[in-house]
Protein backbone atom coordinates (compact mmCIF):
# COMPACT_ATOMS: atom_id res chain seq x y z
CA UNK A 1 0.00 0.00 0.00
CA UNK A 2 2.84 2.31 0.91
CA UNK A 3 4.61 1.48 -2.35
CA UNK A 4 1.47 2.19 -4.34
CA UNK A 5 1.07 5.54 -2.63
CA UNK A 6 4.68 6.46 -3.38
CA UNK A 7 4.18 5.52 -7.02
CA UNK A 8 1.14 7.74 -7.26
CA UNK A 9 3.04 10.64 -5.76
CA UNK A 10 5.74 10.19 -8.40
CA UNK A 11 3.16 10.24 -11.18
CA UNK A 12 1.42 13.34 -9.80
CA UNK A 13 4.74 15.15 -9.33
CA UNK A 14 5.81 14.24 -12.84
CA UNK A 15 2.58 15.39 -14.47
CA UNK A 16 2.50 18.54 -12.36
CA UNK A 17 6.05 19.38 -13.46
CA UNK A 18 5.10 19.01 -17.12
CA UNK A 19 1.95 21.09 -16.65
CA UNK A 20 3.89 23.88 -14.94
CA UNK A 21 6.55 23.73 -17.66
CA UNK A 22 3.86 24.06 -20.32
CA UNK A 23 2.14 26.91 -18.47
CA UNK A 24 5.42 28.78 -18.21
CA UNK A 25 6.37 28.22 -21.82
CA UNK A 26 4.93 31.49 -23.05
CA UNK A 27 1.73 30.33 -24.65
CA UNK A 28 -1.03 32.88 -24.08
CA UNK A 29 -3.77 30.33 -23.70
CA UNK A 30 -1.80 27.78 -21.73
CA UNK A 31 -2.79 29.28 -18.42
CA UNK A 32 -6.47 28.80 -19.02
CA UNK A 33 -6.97 31.81 -21.21
CA UNK A 34 -4.50 34.47 -20.25
CA UNK A 35 -5.54 36.69 -23.13
CA UNK A 36 -9.19 36.35 -22.24
CA UNK A 37 -8.56 37.09 -18.61
CA UNK A 38 -6.39 40.04 -19.52
CA UNK A 39 -9.09 41.50 -21.70
CA UNK A 40 -11.75 40.80 -19.10
CA UNK A 41 -9.98 43.20 -16.78
CA UNK A 42 -11.06 45.99 -19.10
CA UNK A 43 -14.68 45.05 -18.66
CA UNK A 44 -15.64 42.97 -21.64
CA UNK B 1 -5.45 25.56 -24.99
CA UNK B 2 -3.64 23.27 -27.45
CA UNK B 3 -1.00 22.69 -24.81
CA UNK B 4 -3.49 21.66 -22.17
CA UNK B 5 -5.17 19.37 -24.70
CA UNK B 6 -1.75 17.87 -25.48
CA UNK B 7 -1.04 17.28 -21.79
CA UNK B 8 -4.44 15.71 -21.15
CA UNK B 9 -4.28 13.62 -24.33
CA UNK B 10 -0.72 12.50 -23.69
CA UNK B 11 -1.47 11.50 -20.12
CA UNK B 12 -4.63 9.62 -21.08
CA UNK B 13 -2.96 7.79 -23.96
CA UNK B 14 0.05 6.99 -21.78
CA UNK B 15 -2.15 5.56 -19.04
CA UNK B 16 -4.07 3.49 -21.59
CA UNK B 17 -0.83 2.32 -23.14
CA UNK B 18 0.43 1.18 -19.75
CA UNK B 19 -2.89 -0.48 -19.01
CA UNK B 20 -3.00 -2.43 -22.28
CA UNK B 21 0.67 -3.39 -21.96
CA UNK B 22 0.08 -4.52 -18.36
CA UNK B 23 2.77 -2.13 -17.17
CA UNK B 24 2.85 0.56 -14.55
CA UNK B 25 2.78 4.16 -15.67
CA UNK B 26 6.37 5.02 -14.83
CA UNK B 27 7.39 8.67 -14.98
CA UNK B 28 10.94 9.55 -15.95
CA UNK B 29 13.19 10.77 -13.12
CA UNK B 30 13.34 14.39 -14.22
CA UNK B 31 16.18 16.64 -13.12
CA UNK B 32 15.92 20.22 -11.83
CA UNK B 33 12.18 20.06 -11.20
CA UNK B 34 12.54 22.81 -8.60
CA UNK B 35 13.55 25.14 -11.44
CA UNK B 36 10.15 24.63 -13.06
CA UNK B 37 8.39 25.40 -9.80
CA UNK B 38 10.46 28.55 -9.33
CA UNK B 39 9.89 29.76 -12.89
CA UNK B 40 6.16 29.16 -12.65
CA UNK B 41 5.98 30.92 -9.28
CA UNK B 42 7.80 33.93 -10.73
CA UNK B 43 5.37 34.11 -13.67
CA UNK B 44 2.42 33.72 -11.33
CA UNK B 45 3.66 36.73 -9.35
CA UNK B 46 4.10 38.95 -12.40
CA UNK B 47 1.03 37.87 -14.41
CA UNK B 48 -1.60 36.57 -12.01
CA UNK B 49 -1.18 37.82 -8.44
CA UNK B 50 -3.27 41.04 -8.39
CA UNK B 51 -1.11 42.79 -5.80
CA UNK B 52 2.12 42.46 -7.76
CA UNK B 53 1.07 42.34 -11.40
CA UNK B 54 -0.32 45.84 -11.33
CA UNK B 55 2.37 47.46 -9.21
CA UNK B 56 5.59 45.97 -10.54
CA UNK B 57 7.31 48.15 -13.14
CA UNK B 58 6.87 46.97 -16.72
CA UNK B 59 10.62 46.55 -17.17
CA UNK B 60 10.88 44.30 -14.12
CA UNK B 61 8.00 42.16 -15.37
CA UNK B 62 9.64 41.71 -18.77
CA UNK B 63 12.99 40.79 -17.24
CA UNK B 64 11.44 38.29 -14.85
CA UNK B 65 9.49 36.74 -17.72
CA UNK B 66 12.57 36.32 -19.89
CA UNK B 67 14.68 34.99 -17.01
CA UNK B 68 11.97 32.52 -16.02
CA UNK B 69 11.87 31.23 -19.57
CA UNK B 70 15.64 30.90 -19.56
CA UNK B 71 15.34 28.84 -16.37
CA UNK B 72 12.83 26.58 -18.11
CA UNK B 73 15.28 26.19 -20.98
CA UNK B 74 17.89 24.93 -18.49
CA UNK B 75 15.36 22.39 -17.25
CA UNK B 76 14.68 21.26 -20.80
CA UNK B 77 18.36 20.92 -21.56
CA UNK B 78 19.02 18.98 -18.34
CA UNK B 79 16.37 16.43 -19.34
CA UNK B 80 17.04 16.26 -23.07
CA UNK B 81 17.75 12.53 -23.01
CA UNK B 82 14.11 11.73 -22.27
CA UNK B 83 11.51 11.29 -25.03
CA UNK B 84 9.79 14.48 -26.11
CA UNK B 85 12.25 16.87 -24.52
CA UNK B 86 13.86 17.92 -27.79
CA UNK B 87 10.62 19.33 -29.26
CA UNK B 88 9.71 20.70 -25.82
CA UNK B 89 13.01 22.54 -25.50
CA UNK B 90 13.22 23.72 -29.11
CA UNK B 91 9.63 25.01 -28.93
CA UNK B 92 10.39 26.85 -25.73
CA UNK B 93 13.58 28.24 -27.28
CA UNK B 94 11.61 29.60 -30.25
CA UNK B 95 9.19 31.32 -27.87
CA UNK B 96 12.10 32.59 -25.77
CA UNK B 97 13.81 33.92 -28.90
CA UNK B 98 10.86 35.91 -30.23
CA UNK B 99 9.98 37.17 -26.74
CA UNK B 100 13.54 38.29 -26.02
CA UNK B 101 13.94 40.03 -29.38
CA UNK B 102 10.69 41.93 -28.96
CA UNK B 103 11.24 43.51 -25.59
CA UNK B 104 10.38 40.66 -23.25
CA UNK B 105 6.79 39.93 -24.24
CA UNK B 106 5.19 37.67 -26.86
CA UNK B 107 4.16 39.72 -29.92
CA UNK B 108 0.65 39.45 -31.24
CA UNK B 109 -0.71 41.43 -34.20
CA UNK B 110 -3.63 43.86 -33.87
CA UNK B 111 -5.52 41.77 -36.43
CA UNK B 112 -5.19 38.68 -34.24
CA UNK B 113 -6.34 40.58 -31.14
CA UNK B 114 -9.37 41.83 -33.06
CA UNK B 115 -10.05 38.30 -34.24
CA UNK B 116 -9.77 36.98 -30.68
CA UNK B 117 -12.26 39.46 -29.32
CA UNK B 118 -14.19 41.18 -32.08
CA UNK B 119 -16.48 42.71 -29.46
CA UNK B 120 -13.61 44.44 -27.66
CA UNK B 121 -14.37 47.96 -26.54
CA UNK B 122 -12.68 50.87 -28.26
CA UNK B 123 -9.39 51.73 -26.58
CA UNK B 124 -9.25 48.60 -24.45
CA UNK B 125 -5.94 47.72 -26.09
CA UNK B 126 -3.39 49.70 -28.04
CA UNK B 127 -0.70 48.93 -30.56
CA UNK B 128 2.72 48.92 -28.94
CA UNK B 129 1.29 48.27 -25.48
CA UNK B 130 1.06 45.18 -23.34
CA UNK B 131 -2.22 43.35 -23.68
CA UNK B 132 -3.83 43.74 -20.28
CA UNK B 133 -1.80 41.95 -17.62
CA UNK B 134 -0.85 39.09 -19.92
CA UNK B 135 2.31 37.91 -21.63
CA UNK B 136 1.56 39.56 -24.97
CA UNK B 137 2.41 42.84 -26.58
CA UNK B 138 0.38 44.14 -29.52
CA UNK B 139 2.76 44.77 -32.40
CA UNK B 140 2.12 45.10 -36.14
CA UNK B 141 3.75 42.41 -38.21
CA UNK B 142 6.12 44.91 -39.81
CA UNK B 143 7.46 45.97 -36.43
CA UNK B 144 7.87 42.46 -35.05
CA UNK B 145 11.26 40.79 -35.14
CA UNK B 146 10.87 37.18 -36.35
CA UNK B 147 7.10 37.66 -36.61
CA UNK B 148 6.69 34.11 -37.89
CA UNK B 149 7.61 32.85 -34.40
CA UNK B 150 4.96 34.98 -32.69
CA UNK B 151 1.35 34.08 -31.87
CA UNK B 152 0.32 33.99 -35.51
CA UNK B 153 -1.69 30.76 -35.67
CA UNK B 154 -5.40 30.83 -34.91
CA UNK B 155 -7.77 28.13 -33.79
CA UNK B 156 -10.81 27.28 -35.90
CA UNK B 157 -13.11 30.27 -36.07
CA UNK B 158 -16.22 28.16 -35.64
CA UNK B 159 -15.28 27.54 -32.00
CA UNK B 160 -16.54 30.16 -29.61
CA UNK B 161 -13.31 29.89 -27.60
CA UNK B 162 -10.74 31.42 -29.92
CA UNK B 163 -7.04 31.06 -29.26
CA UNK B 164 -3.85 32.24 -30.91
CA UNK B 165 -0.61 30.32 -30.65
CA UNK B 166 2.94 30.25 -31.96
CA UNK B 167 5.03 27.66 -33.84
CA UNK B 168 6.92 27.13 -30.57
CA UNK B 169 3.65 26.24 -28.85
CA UNK B 170 3.03 23.56 -31.49
CA UNK B 171 6.41 21.96 -30.78
CA UNK B 172 5.80 22.17 -27.03
CA UNK B 173 2.44 20.46 -27.50
CA UNK B 174 4.05 17.67 -29.51
CA UNK B 175 6.80 17.25 -26.92
CA UNK B 176 4.40 17.21 -23.95
CA UNK B 177 2.21 14.61 -25.63
CA UNK B 178 5.21 12.48 -26.57
CA UNK B 179 6.72 12.59 -23.08
CA UNK B 180 3.50 11.70 -21.29
CA UNK B 181 2.71 8.99 -23.82
CA UNK B 182 6.21 7.49 -23.57
CA UNK B 183 5.90 7.19 -19.79
CA UNK B 184 3.28 4.53 -20.30
CA UNK B 185 5.40 2.28 -22.48
CA UNK B 186 8.58 0.36 -22.77
CA UNK B 187 10.31 3.26 -24.50
CA UNK B 188 11.64 4.51 -21.22
CA UNK B 189 13.23 1.20 -20.32
CA UNK B 190 16.12 1.75 -22.69
CA UNK B 191 16.55 5.34 -21.55
CA UNK B 192 16.63 4.38 -17.90
CA UNK B 193 19.05 1.55 -18.55
CA UNK B 194 21.29 3.96 -20.40
CA UNK B 195 21.02 6.48 -17.59
CA UNK B 196 21.74 3.98 -14.87
CA UNK B 197 24.23 2.04 -17.00
CA UNK B 198 22.27 -1.10 -16.36
CA UNK B 199 23.30 -4.15 -18.39
CA UNK B 200 20.79 -5.72 -20.73
CA UNK B 201 21.33 -9.15 -19.25
CA UNK B 202 21.90 -10.02 -15.59
CA UNK B 203 25.50 -10.87 -14.82
CA UNK B 204 26.35 -14.44 -14.15
CA UNK B 205 29.03 -15.50 -11.74
CA UNK B 206 32.02 -17.21 -13.26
Amino acid sequence: MKKLSSSNVRVVTFVLTIVLFVLGSGAPEAGGGVIMRSLAIFGF
Amino acid sequence: MILLVAVAGGLLSGLLRAQFGKRKYSPFPLRLTWVVLGAFAAQWVIFTLPVTRSFLPETVIRWIFVLSQFALLLFGWANRKYPGFWPLTIGLFLNFLVISLNGGLMPITPETVQWLRPDAAEGSWQVGERLGYGKDIVLPRGETILWFLSDQFRSFSRFSYRVAFSPGDVLIAIGAFWLLWASGGSAQKATLQEKNHEPDQPRTSE
